[in-house]
């Protein structure tokens, strides 16, 4: 009789463990994992500066003319590097300030030739790489803007790398000095901003209250302010203050505002002031219209479930699995323990 | 011997306090004209760009966000200049292998940027703003900035857990996908 009840304990705590382990097998299986954790990244390997000026670079020059200057390059580190120079068009990040695009050279950015494009550096080396600027004959407005941009050669092979054997959603990352350029000719400054449309969009992330931008006149303008608030009826669905970074002449600005939850299909009423610095304020007094398309594109793209962290949460039904598989190990534990417990009989 | 001794020490005294007093002032004026001399030569904006964790997930049918960790970061502005500053990030469109899947994942990631703190040996008071959630795509979008007179010395971004959110459509292909982001510090346009 011992014998069997000490069979029974035995044979429960291993159905226990199985159940568990099969719960934990599932749980780990469904999963999003995050393969391993980032490491602390290394510091910076080289830095970009002007020669004979601190900051960004200020060229004054007619049309027609050639202006000349030049950066230095400086390898931060112990070991030989190539950095790799590039001359960039200026145009507004999503939010303000300058995006320097390398891929085309087709705005004022074209204008730069480097002396070289490729610079090899000794450990803790320097080396002053020349530039010039030709301004085109045809050239007007007073201000012009372009970058040169530093990138580590190494950097760029490792974007290049095309994934490899990587299993995963990976993220490479390049790491970009740029220094901005003004060519400045003669001509009046003037700054102006204007608001050319709004509308609500639609996007993976959800919906949004897009205004497109553009910012006039022969200047930058340093920075502005949004507030603006949107109304259904009396309700106010919507309220904002945002500030935006430098803004380019010339170049067109979609701000977007995340909206908070979903839209409904109808109309909204946007009101606020745009308050650009240096330049006329512009109020915003008009509708935007969420279509019947736009509410079922919506629908279709946006998850429908909350978020899910790659590195920590898991699906309802591995909790619910686990949390079975525990409450059953609990249970012949329980069971075992009562049968351990029993007073022995005699055997007749 | 008493009476003697008193009158002259007191010549001695007070002729000794005038040699002195000749022999300290030029030495006071030598110290009030020797200036420590030297030059604080102007240092480099740069930066350190966060190593973003990568991360493996199921096609589910349905659109689903998936959200990683994204690592420290820093600036440094060494240039002495107080001018500002500002770090701007943009993102290709995942692809895999390279190449544009069919179904991609376009203009679908989202970072939180964490805010920037004085590192240890900073005394710096005022650091560099940090942006609202931003959506990245090839436009670059301003993470952090640094308006004049403020984000001068070394800033650290702690690291976030679950600070990018990528949106995977339903209907997206199956592959090791990837993306490269660029972050870009610069000084302001002048």
């Amino acid at each position: 009789m011992t014998h069997l009840r000490r069979r029974a304990g035995t044979s429960a705590v291993l159905a226990g463990l199985t159940i568990a382990a099969f719960a934990a097998a599932s749980a780990s299986a469904a999963t999003p994992t995050a393969p391993a954790p980032a490491p602390k990244p290394a510091g910076p390997t080289f830095s970009v500066t002007p020669v004979g000026s601190s900051g960004a670079l200020l060229l004054h020059g007619t049309p027609g003319r050639v202006l000349h200057g030049a950066v230095r390059v400086h390898n931060t580190t112990g070991h030989t590097i190539t950095v790799v120079l590039r001359r960039a068009d200026v145009r507004n990040a999503s939010n303000g300030n300058a995006d320097y695009d390398t891929s085309s050279g087709s705005g004022t950015g074209g204008w730069l030739r480097l002396a070289t494009t490729d610079v090899r550096l000794a450990p803790r080396a320097s080396r002053d790489v020349a530039f010039t600027a030709t301004v085109p004959t045809t050239a007007t407005g007073a201000s012009h803007y372009a970058g040169i941009v530093a990138v580590d050669a190494k950097d760029l092979a490792s974007a290049a790398g095309k994934g490899g054997k990587k299993r995963s959603f990976s993220f490479n990352r390049v790491t970009r000095q740029a220094l901005p350029l003004t060519i400045r000719l003669p001509g009046p400054l003037t700054r102006s901003l204007a608001l050319r449309s709004a509308a609500i969009n639609v996007q993976p992330v959800g919906a949004g209250l897009i205004l497109n931008l553009l910012p006039g006149g022969t200047e930058l303008i340093q920075s502005a302010t949004i507030r603006l608030r949107v109304t259904r009826g009396s309700t106010v669905v919507l309220r904002s203050t945002a500030g935006l970074g430098q803004l380019f002449p010339g170049e067109p600005l979609a701000y977007r505002i995340p909206w908070r939850g979903k839209p409904t299909k109808g109309s909204y009423q946007v009101s606020g002031v745009i308050t650009p610095r240096g330049a006329a304020p512009i109020s915003i007094n008009q509708q935007v219209t969420f279509t019947p398309a736009k509410a079922a594109a919506l629908k279709q793209a946006t998850p429908a479930l909350p978020g899910t962290a790659a590195s920590s949460s898991m699906p309802m039904w591995v909790w619910i699995a686990l949390a079975a598989g525990a409450a059953g190990l609990l249970a012949l534990l329980i069971t075992v323990w009562k049968l351990a417990r029993r007073p022995l009989r005699p055997v007749a | 011997m008493r009476s003697f001794l008193h009158p002259r020490v007191t010549r001695v005294t007070a002729a000794i306090a005038v040699v002195a007093a000749f022999a300290v002032v030029p030495v006071a004026a030598q110290a009030a004209d020797t200036d420590a001399t030297g030059t604080l030569a102007a240092g480099a904006l740069t930066n350190v760009a966060p190593v973003i964790t990568p991360f493996n997930a199921t096609l589910t049918g349905v659109t689903q966000t998936i959200q990683t960790d994204v690592g420290a970061s820093s600036v440094t502005d060494a240039t002495g200049s107080g001018a500002g500053y500002s770090v701007t990030v943009s993102a290709t469109a995942p692809t895999v292998g390279g190449v544009a899947a069919g179904a991609g994942t376009g203009s679908t990631l989202t970072l939180t940027p964490t805010d920037a703190t004085a590192a240890a040996g900073n005394p710096a008071l005022v650091g560099p703003d940090t942006s609202a959630p931003v959506a990245l795509g090839a436009v670059a979008a301003t993470i952090s900035n640094a308006a004049a007179g403020s984000g001068q010395g070394e800033w650290d971004y702690a690291a976030g857990a679950n600070d990018l959110s990528v949106v995977i459509p339903g209907d997206a292909s199956a592959g090791a996908y990837s993306s490269t982001l660029t972050f870009t510090t610069a000084p302001p346009v002048a």
